[in-house]
């Protein structure tokens, strides 16, 4: 609890008191926040307001600016090896230009030509303070965002003379909050030097594992600070700093079957990575699982109860679950042909508000407060989002029924209001606490598995601790519409009455719809902190159908924390698709011959 | 001619072999022949065995800052090392190279990387990864192939598909990257400062970089190579919009193998200050209509010209190939060009003309030592630039095979130098451009100044053209007035245009720049005096829609000193 009341309490003392006080003149003793960028951005904005309009055309009604100063390092290394390394700093601008109004504007608008769009096109801003040169760029830009907005309203106008379209207005109105934390200095040079070593230690160890063909070890130390001001008065800096490291690895069994495995590290900063034995024996145990998984029997098709624990069951939140809240309209699209594509990028629970999607005994909300949660670090939270609203919690499910979606300044059909989950480009959720008042002790949970397992007759049931990444080279997750309906299962394993436990080879969870979380029928009352990358299917075309000009960082980090869930019927099944052949030569390194 | 050629190349191997003694030769290259024999001695054994197996690992240490109007926008180093494997299986005669008629012939880039420590055994595991994929791909594409053979009509060319080549050794020194970039971030800004001031200049920028590009080759021949080359560049950049919406750039770009080669301060100050006054002027420059006539190109133009219409169509591959124009297949021994007109291939030379020659190397990316090739000697076509891979007549490789790392090797240009037997003085060439104006009765003839590129069609599937992007065009009046103009295109055929060059004067000069073409971009050299052209075509630019900013630049905006500072926006 300590560290929440902590961070309410810093962002408190950073909150000013909004637009009234902007009016005033700042004494000049005392530096303006955000120094010369901040400076120009403010004076390029005024003028914009005021001034921009194009002859027989309507002037913008709502302008924001937001910079992402990136500072990084980073290194990769395969087999004791480092393959390269890279530190860059970079200023990227993206401009947001509404012309039109709130109830109609050049947002949710998908262009028939998604290729080369200006939400990903990305803009640099130099790396100096100067002031001159900072207006000069967001003069220039400001000038074809608007330009790209005024026709982009037009064609959307053109479009909905012969179509209709949900009943929600495009943007939604925002108190203008001021928000400035200090700036974060140092983090990425010192890091720098370490990174090295620890990408080359780490990848050393597969020089013990005769059986991983392939593996790589990849790390970066990312210091951002956002620079953001809009026309309503709202101004934020927000500063956060992410160390990653990442562990992929992958081989084929004697019958050629390709297998993938990957552990992930993440922290706030580098010194709070976990030390490297810790990141060793993780490593390792995923190896020796990668590798036992060479002679492992499949399962040919499964139906009956499924146990994930830990990180599978975190996964499985993350990407089947999450991306159902959330709430993203309908965008209008130029070209009628696209019509059943844009509407499946409404998340499917946005009818559901109101109705059960979980079990009764489960609540899940999402916390950009926390930076931990029952004793587990947390790292997808922020202080205030990427519109400029401050960070604060939303219940998502409560009792197992769904509450909102989660939602930037975008309206959805029954929710009015931001949420504050703008992240970057797109809506995505911060910290996912799934929570339960009626979590069993392990060996509860375990008989309460068995149960179910004689119940259906079945001769074992399957518990899963881990699930296939985006990240780990296995493939992306396939989808039905904008939703995940089927997923890789990387750790898995058959397990029988008397407790014993046989690996499986490789499978798919397949089959995963609206309702399939209602099967739960029991969680842990331990929890698993977990963190990953949360890349929705949607995800790029939040950007394409947005009023941004310029890229936006899109791919968030999100936390989960939750606990094991039993699932009482799910469906698993053996891979289908071509084998390859293995390697006809041995690894050189392991090659004796 | 045959003989002496061959005695040409084993006294340059012999000369290039001597200095390699001093040379320590890399861990790389011991990581790279260890697994070549392991991979010969393994996949021999296979039911289809390579008959052939060559490595290359490309580094590229760089350097580079990007400055613009005035600031710093990124400076950074980076190091990577690109793995290309070649791997034959079938014989010299037919491999799994061979193109398929109809079919997809070129894959995209492979990005395989190998560590860039020296360190034997992961360099090793990264190659004998890449080594097992090219070896499966290469056994299922000869099926392909052999059915192609068997199943369509007989080719026309039925040379083989591998030239046999002696095997070179040669273990050069490594260079090392030495650049101060904080003293390259005061140039980059210093350089783009006088951009600046001026709000119709809407983006200037200037890059300074330094590449060190170590290559190791390794090959079943027996091969082996280690070379190693730094390259300096300064490029500066900056365009501006005329009142219709036309986007003008103009580039600089300075390329040369050591420091010294690239321009002082003050020189540069003054390319930029040219710059300026170009931009300005070319803002109000009338726009030329579609027009044909006699023009006068630079010789940076007309090296340009001649890279496209002539330097991409003398490619040997293109020869072989049935969906190729083969523009100059049947021409050997016959007049393309006035007689005292020479177009040689000279990857030996490293300078000309006070500029160093980007197109230079030492050896090629199939180990072939790099040559001189004349490719048209006093106006009569005579050969083909060759890689490895043979045409009717022409069975051997002139060490023109290259690529970029991840690509496959293909024959390209290195330094494409024009020579004129009887050159005219500048004036006099001008002087008989103004005779063929009168005499053809046209208002004016055209000066191509300076051009940004240009691109060629050599296929047969689409007309065989080309287009010379000039981004300084001047009308020249039959008084001899020179008035800039813009908006126009130089475009042609190859043959039509090549049978109107007429003259060339003595200010040779050169352009460096990158090729791009299947096997990715390398660099080349286009050399040139000026040249005259009876009649050239030239079409509109195409152009940008879009009107100029809206309000005026920030800094020059009257209305806003009035505005109060801290208003609020609303």
């Amino acid at each position: 609890m300590k560290p929440l009341l902590r961070a309410l309490a810093a962002c408190a003392l950073c909150l000013l008191p909004p637009a009234g006080a902007l009016a005033e003149e700042p004494s000049s003793a005392e530096q303006p926040p955000g120094g010369v960028l901040m400076q120009a951005m403010r004076d390029e904005l005024d003028r914009t307001m005021q001034r921009l309009r194009m002859e027989q055309m309507e002037s913008p009604y709502f302008v924001s600016y937001w910079v992402a100063e990136d500072q990084e390092a980073g290194a990769m290394a395969t087999f004791g090896a480092v393959e390269g390394t890279w530190q860059s700093r970079q200023r990227t601008l993206s401009v947001e230009v509404r012309v039109g109004n709130a109830e109609l504007d050049n947002s949710s608008f998908l262009p028939s030509r998604s290729q080369g769009s200006p939400s990903q096109r990305t803009i640099t801003l130099p790396l100096d303070d100067n002031y001159q040169e900072l207006r000069r760029r967001l003069w220039l830009a400001t000038d074809e965002a608007y330009k790209y907005a005024l026709e982009a309203l037009a064609k959307k106008t053109a479009a909905l003379q012969n179509r209709s379209r949900e009943d929600v207005a495009d943007f939604a109105p925002l108190p203008p909050v001021q928000h400035f934390e200090p700036p974060l200095t140092g983090g990425v040079d010192a890091a720098a030097a370490a990174i090295e070593d620890q990408v080359r230690e780490l990848s050393a160890l597969f020089r013990q594992t005769p059986d991983i063909h392939r593996s790589r070890v990849r790390c970066d130390v990312v210091l951002e600070h956002v620079y953001y001001v809009n026309s309503e008065g709202a101004a934020f800096i927000r500063p956060s700093v992410e160390a990653t490291v990442e562990v992929t690895a992958s081989t084929q069994s004697p019958d050629g079957d390709v297998m993938h495995d990957a552990e992930v590290f993440t922290a706030g900063v580098w010194s709070e990575l976990p030390p490297f034995d810790a990141m060793a024996e993780q490593v390792l145990r995923m190896a020796a699982a990668l590798s036992a998984r060479r002679q492992a029997e499949f399962v040919e098709r499964y139906s009956g109860p499924v146990l994930l624990e830990g990180a599978a069951a975190a996964e499985l939140l993350v990407q089947a679950f999450a991306p159902r809240l959330l709430g993203s309209p309908i965008p209008v699209a130029e070209d009628a042909r696209m019509d059943s594509f844009a509407a499946s990028l409404r998340a499917p629970f946005t009818d559901r508000i109101g109705a059960r999607v979980l079990p009764r005994f489960l609540d899940l909300r999402d916390d950009p407060t926390l930076k931990s949660f029952a004793g587990g670090a947390l790292a997808g939270g922020y202080s205030i989002d990427d519109d400029g609203l401050p960070s604060a919690p939303t219940m998502l499910i409560e009792n197992g029924v769904l509450k909102t979606l989660l939602t930037a300044r975008n309206p959805v059909p029954g929710v009015a209001a931001s949420t504050g989950n703008r992240r970057g480009g797109a809506v995505a959720p911060s910290n996912l606490l799934l929570t339960s008042d009626a979590g069993l002790p392990p060996d509860e949970l375990r008989a309460e598995f068995m149960q179910l397992v004689a119940e259906r007759g079945n001769e074992f049931g399957i518990v899963v601790r881990r699930l296939g990444t985006f990240f780990d080279g296995g493939g992306f997750p396939s989808v039905r519409g904008s939703q995940v309906e089927q997923l890789r299962l990387v750790r898995a394993y058959k397990v029988f009455p008397d407790g014993r436990e046989e690996l499986i080879r490789k499978s798919e969870l397949v089959g995963l719809g609206d309702s399939s979380f209602k099967e739960i029928v029991a969680v842990s009352e331990a929890t698993t902190q977990h963190t990953t990358q949360f890349l929705p299917p949607t995800l790029w075309y939040q950007s394409f159908t947005s009023a941004f000009y310029g890229r936006r960082s899109t791919v968030p980090t999100v936390s989960v924390s939750t606990p094991d869930l039993l699932f009482e019927e799910m469906t698993l099944r053996k891979p289908v698709g071509n084998v390859p052949r293995p390697p006809l030569a041995k690894h050189p390194y392991f090659d004796k011959s | 001619m045959k003989s002496l050629r061959l005695l040409l190349a084993s006294f340059l191997l012999l000369s290039l072999g001597l200095p390699g003694q001093a040379a320590e030769k890399s861990k790389v290259l011991d990581a790279m022949q260890a697994e070549l024999a392991r991979s010969m001695t393994v996949l021999g054994e296979q039911p289809v065995p390579p008959y052939y197996l060559g490595f290359e690992v490309t580094e590229r240490d760089r350097a580079f800052a990007n400055g613009s109007f005035g600031t710093l926008v990124s400076s950074n180093m980076d190091r990577d090392r690109y793995l290309d494997v070649d791997l034959r299986v079938g014989s010299y005669a037919l491999d799994n190279t061979r193109p398929v008629r109809g079919g997809r012939n070129f894959p995209g880039r492979n990005f395989a990387k190998v560590p860039v420590e020296d360190d034997v055994d992961a360099i090793r595991s990264m190659i004998w990864q890449e080594t097992d994929q090219h070896y499966k791909n290469a056994v299922e594409r000869l099926t392909t192939v052999k059915t192609d053979v068997n199943v369509k009509v007989e080719a026309e060319d039925t040379s083989e598909d591998f030239s046999k080549e002696k095997p070179v050794r040669h273990v050069g020194e490594l260079a090392t990257l030495a650049v101060d970039l904080p003293d390259w971030e005061a140039k980059v800004r210093r350089y783009t400062e006088p951009f600046a001031e001026h709000g119709d200049i809407y983006r200037a920028n200037a890059r300074l970089s330094a590449t060190v590009e170590t290559r190791w080759l390794a090959t079943s021949e027996g091969t082996e190579v280690q070379t190693s080359e730094t390259r300096y560049r300064l490029s500066i950049n900056a365009s501006t919009k005329a009142e219709d919406g036309m986007t003008l750039p103009l580039y600089e770009t300075f390329i040369g193998f050591s420091p010294a080669a690239l321009p002082s301060d003050e020189e540069v100050m003054r390319v930029v200050a040219r710059m300026i006054a170009n931009l300005k002027a070319l803002r109000v420059a009338p726009v030329v209509d579609p027009y044909t006539g006699p023009a006068l190109l630079s010789g940076r133009a007309s090296g340009v010209f001649f890279h496209e219409i002539l330097g991409h169509r003398v490619e040997g591959h293109r020869q072989k190939r049935v969906d190729e124009g083969q523009t100059f297949k049947k021409k050997i021994g016959e007049r393309i060009l006035p007689a005292g007109f020479s177009v040689v291939f000279d990857a030996t030379r490293r300078r000309l003309a006070d500029t160093d020659l980007a197109g230079a190397y030492r050896f090629d990316n199939q180990g072939v030592a790099a040559q001189r090739v004349a490719v048209v000697e006093d106006g009569i076509f005579k050969r083909f630039l060759m890689s490895r891979t043979p045409i009717e007549g022409f069975p051997s490789s002139n060490g023109h095979g290259r690529k970029e790392p991840g690509y496959r090797t293909v024959s390209r240009q290195s330094n494409l130098i024009v020579e004129v037997a009887n050159p005219l003085s500048r004036d006099a060439l001008k002087q008989k451009l103004l005779e063929m104006v009168a005499e053809a009765g046209k208002p004016f003839g055209l000066l191509f100044e300076e051009i940004q590129g240009g691109f060629t069609t050599t296929g047969r599937f689409s007309p065989n053209a080309f287009n010379v992007q000039p981004i300084l065009v001047y009308r020249i009046h039959p008084d001899g007035r020179e008035e800039l103009v813009r908006g126009v295109d130089l475009i042609g055929t190859p043959l039509a245009t090549l049978s109107r060059v007429v003259a060339g004067d003595d200010q040779v000069s050169v352009f460096n720049g990158t090729c791009g073409a299947e096997s990715g971009g390398v660099p080349v050299a286009a050399a040139s005096p000026g040249v005259l052209v009876s009649q050239i075509e030239v079409q509109k630019k195409a152009k940008s829609q879009d009107r100029l900013p809206v309000l005026p630049p920030p800094f020059a905006d009257s209305a806003e000193s009035a505005a109060p500072s801290n208003g609020t926006a609303g």
